[in-house]
């Protein structure tokens, strides 16, 4: 079983359209699909804007977990329904496989745990694909690989969005720590200083500076949790890494997080170009313990638009101009599916499936 | 996780946080609730960060945190991120989330990653009953549909002896001259019934059937029985058509029923259909029913009363008024989530007793017969409907079958006085003839309220005055209509939809077993009637049920004194029939209404009564 996932940077940055051609994609392999969201999606009309939103196709044979009285209102039809024992906020997730295809609504499960256990449900053999929800991104912990879909609806400057892909594949490229002994949630070994509960509160990067600073001296940080930059950023700064070498033993401690989507939870992602910028001066190792591919990013140059009380219209940013933009200032892949064609879409699924 | 495996019975640990600056009363609505149920409730100050609230919940190993925020394009990424911090947190291995506030609803709470989403309309009860782990739909509301009986439980008793002395005498005598006659519209009756019995068994036995029955019929149905001309303005439902009202009942069985219309579960709220066409009447009373109406109404063209018989096969009409046949009744009621009340009316044309017929073979709940407001108010010669009438009453006798005898013709200029002695004299006859009647007073600002001047200050002495009079004559279901509110409904939707809202919940405030509403645009459409305008007067219902709770409406001591001279003018109408001895003859005459309060004795089928052999 192999999990791909969908992420946004915000609402309204293409995450259907880069789905439907993912599921079109795979069906064209014949491979066992299993699809599910974190959300809703392939409504009509999107629940704040009440624009027109691309609708959700799901092929014969995929199996689809979504709310009950989604599958059973779908024009697709379904046999096999399974209950799988979660339940979202519009009723109880079920299994079904797909014997005629047809357009569905997804709402599967809104947590990790919630989403692992749906997924587990998957065939060994299948490829899963996790549908995201506006800019969440925690459950997306499950997933091997990630797509990523921003655009014009996160920032219209196309600067912030290749920053902003920059910063999250250097999180995402960080060196996994495959030899350090970890158990109960912590890393196991001497000199190592276990932070559980994340660092994510102004005032827990000081308190982090100090205890590193005391007697002890730790030689490995394993924060368990989300980070938020800045507080990391207190940290340094407390520990007078900010300057240029920094005191003492500190020069020689690691770094280790849980995982890389620990680290785009709280804060400004932006600042993590600060962090890693200090961290790499001080020759600070960093690290984490799970990790996952970022295949790509699809850019979409849509804006929902407010125009009066309640109302919104669709507007865009030139598209050729924001996806070059953004092109020439990232090493990441990046396409716009509607400008350029699902081609390289297809050529990221493809490095997915070798 | 599984709501159902949550103990009900151990207090819940809840945190309460407003992610919004300001606005946090719902929270504090809400904590009040749960503290009086014994749970353990922390409301956390408003303008912490998503981060802060995440660290203070954590602290607290709460069951569920319910988080508060006006919810617009912006903050909603806030709410995401908020689910996101929370998830990775490991708040979720435990907590559920949900959030409120303005604008949210299940779908959005969805999306945005929450347990649940409850929105301002949403009763502080469902989120304290959701805490408690019961198995809120938070989709679909609450709302089971089921079926009552509107009859249960009374009597049929006369509380007013002289009245009911006169109405029986009355009634026994209109059921003697009718049992000895017959017309097209009995006849048709009985065959209709061996025709849908011999459906699809044997055809030739069938032809002939429908050839009889072509010869009692008139008009335009009859060339479409003779020829197979369809009806003017009128086509088949094509196969898509009615493949649509399938596809729609299979999403009846999860209606989306707004919780804000829950107040609506315990009432028993009615609504007409008939928009032409069964496919869009299948939506409408779809929506309808979600958003709290029990019952619905079939509404038929008004050449159906004209025509002698009634079509086969289904069609749709290209003006208001939906063709009333088996099939088109049987597509209908595919369309029906299940527990939804349904009439078919029968009470005004040449149709009668055959529609009490199809009410029963489609599956009907009740069915509607009058005998005086189709004479005087809706043009059907009074002695033939006064024979289909009184067979149509033998017919839902048979079936079971409950019926509303309506007063409609109040609306002519009747006075309630003369449309109540013969509403109560029809329904005497029903149940002399082993019927279930309800009493259908028009509940409304008729024209004798604007005459008189009982309306000038008021709406709400009149109309209880009506109740009043009744619930004092007779122990039987009172069902106001048809539909409340009559005008004093305007164009202006919001000011139709208030009128509406303030008739029934006055008529049910006195007692009323049902109430029958009207759209926003009902009264004075210019075109057809619109599913939203559906959805305003059940809203504006459920509303003014809420704003009047158990406070009640006060009369002016006027509602009294208007009772009783109410009461003295039935008996002295009726004195008046029973004098005249042959209620028919009243019809005719005048006495339950003359051309001067505007009834006109109708002339459709008038001739065709003929004394049995």
């Amino acid at each position: 079983m192999k999990v791909v996932g969908i992420a946004g940077t915000a609402k309204n940055t293409g995450k259907t359209t880069t789905l439907l051609e993912a599921i079109r994609f795979f069906d064209e392999r014949r491979k066992k699909l299993f699809i599910t969201g974190i959300g809703y999606d392939g409504e009509d009309f999107d629940n704040l804007t009440g624009l027109p939103k691309p609708r959700v196709f799901v092929p014969e044979g995929a199996v689809v977990a979504s709310a009950l009285p989604l599958l059973q209102s779908s024009p697709a039809r379904f046999d096999d329904l399974k209950d799988t024992g979660v339940r979202c906020a519009l009723g109880r997730i079920f299994l079904g496989r797909v014997t005629s295809p047809g357009r569905v609504v997804l709402a599967g499960p809104a947590s990790t745990r919630d989403l692992a256990s749906v997924a587990a449900l998957a065939p060994e053999d299948s490829i899963v694909l996790l549908d995201g929800a506006f800019s969440r991104i925690s459950p997306m912990v499950v997933a091997d690989s990630l797509i990523l879909a921003t655009g014009a609806a996160r920032s219209r400057d196309s600067h912030r969005i290749a920053r902003e892909i920059n910063a999250i594949d250097t999180i995402m490229r960080l060196p996994v720590m495959k030899d350090v002994c970890t158990g109960g949630n912590k890393v196991i070994g001497d000199g190592v200083l276990n932070v559980s509960g994340g660092l994510f509160l102004p005032g827990q990067g000081q308190e982090l500076a100090w205890r590193l600073n005391g007697t002890r001296k730790p030689r490995t940080v394993y924060v368990a949790g989300i980070i938020n930059p800045l507080v990391l950023l207190e940290a340094l700064n407390e520990m007078g890494l900010n300057r240029s070498g920094g005191p003492g033993h500190v020069a020689s401690v690691s770094f280790i997080f849980d995982h890389p989507i620990m680290l785009l939870l709280s804060g400004d992602v932006l600042q993590w170009e600060r962090v890693f910028h200090i961290l790499y001066e001080a020759g600070l190792k960093t690290g984490v313990l799970g990790s996952m591919a970022l295949l790509g990013a699809t850019v979409n140059p849509y804006i929902p638009l407010r125009s009066g009380a309640g109302k919104y219209i669709a507007t865009y940013v030139p598209p050729e101009s924001f996806l070059g933009d953004i092109t020439n200032l990232t090493r990441v892949p990046c396409t716009d599916i509607i400008l350029e064609g699902p081609g390289k879409l297809q050529s990221w699924l493809k490095r997915f499936l070798d | 996780m599984e709501q159902e495996h949550i103990n009900p019975a151990r207090p819940r640990k809840v945190v309460l946080a407003p992610l919004d600056p300001v606005h946090d009363v719902g929270l504090k609505l809400i904590r009040r609730k749960l503290v009086d149920k014994g749970h353990n409730v922390t409301l956390l100050p408003p303008d912490l960060s998503p981060e802060e609230i995440v660290s203070r919940a954590k602290s607290e190993d709460p069951d569920f945190v319910m988080i508060s925020r006006a919810l617009s394009y912006g903050t909603s990424e806030l709410l995401a991120r908020f689910v996101d911090l929370c998830d990775a947190a490991g708040l979720r291995e435990r907590a559920k989330l949900v959030a409120g506030g303005l604008s949210m609803k299940p779908e959005i709470a969805q999306e945005l990653g929450f347990d649940a989403g409850f929105g301002p309309d949403t009763p502080v009860e469902v989120a304290v009953a959701y805490v408690e782990g019961e198995d809120v739909d938070l989709s679909n509301g609450s709302r089971q549909q089921t079926k009552v009986d509107l009859t249960a439980g009374f009597t049929y008793k006369f509380l007013d002896s002289e009245i009911g002395s006169l109405c029986t005498g009355i009634a026994r005598q209109l059921i003697c001259w009718a049992n000895k006659r017959t017309s097209p519209g009995v006849e048709r009756a009985h065959l209709r019934t061996a025709m849908e019995a011999e459906r699809g068994c044997s055809p030739g036995y069938g032809q002939k059937l429908r050839s009889q029955y072509a010869s009692l019929s008139s008009g335009e149905v009859k060339q479409w029985y003779c020829t197979g001309k369809p009806v003017s303005h009128t086509r088949p439902i094509t196969q898509k058509e009615a493949g649509e009202i399938q596809s729609l009942s299979r999403k009846a069985g999860s209606p989306a029923f707004p919780r804000s219309q829950d107040i609506l579960n315990d009432r028993n709220v009615f609504v007409q259909y008939g928009t032409g066409c069964p496919v869009m009447d299948a939506y409408h009373i779809y929506l309808s029913t979600a958003w709290g109406a029990k019952g619905v109404i079939h509404f038929d063209p008004s050449w159906g009363a004209r025509n002698e018989g009634l079509l086969e096969q289904a069609w749709s009409h290209e003006h208001d008024g939906t063709v009333l046949t088996l099939d088109n009744l049987g597509l209908i009621k595919n369309g029906l989530i299940p527990g939804t009340m349904w009439q078919v009316r029968a009470h005004r044309g040449l149709n009668t007793p055959e529609t009490v017929v199809l009410a029963h073979l489609a599956g009907a709940d009740l069915t509607k017969i009058n005998i005086v407001y189709g004479s005087l108010g809706a043009g059907t010669d009074p002695e033939r409907l006064a024979v289909d009438g009184v067979e149509a009453m033998k017919l839902a006798a048979r079936y079971n079958l409950p019926y509303d005898v309506v007063t409609n013709e109040e609306l002519c200029g009747v006075p309630a006085a003369k449309a109540f002695a013969g509403m109560l004299v029809v329904v005497t006859a029903g149940v002399l003839l082993g019927g279930r009647p309800l009493l259908q007073p028009l509940f409304a600002n008729s024209p004798e309220g604007m005459i008189t001047g009982f309306t000038e200050h008021n709406f709400v002495d009149f109309n209880v005055a009506k109740m009043k009079v009744l619930f004092s004559i007779i122990d039987a279901p009172i069902w106001p209509g048809a539909p409340v509110g009559f005008l004093t409904q305007t164009q202006d939707r919001s000011q139709s939809s208030v009128m509406t809202a303030l008739h029934a919940a006055l008529a049910l405030d006195c007692g009323a077993a049902a109430v029958t509403i009207a759209s926003s645009d009902e009264a004075y459409a210019g075109g057809p009637i619109t599913a939203p305008s559906r959805i305003d007067t059940l809203k504006a219902t459920g509303a003014a049920l809420r704003f009047f709770g158990n406070g009640g409406i006060s009369p002016t001591p006027k509602a009294e004194a208007i009772a009783h001279e109410l009461r003295e003018a039935i008996a002295a109408v009726l004195r008046q029939i029973a004098a005249r001895g042959d209620f028919v003859s009243s019809l005719y005459e005048g006495l339950l209404g003359d051309r001067e309060d505007g009834a006109y004795p109708g002339r459709s089928g008038k001739g065709t009564v003929s004394l049995k052999q």
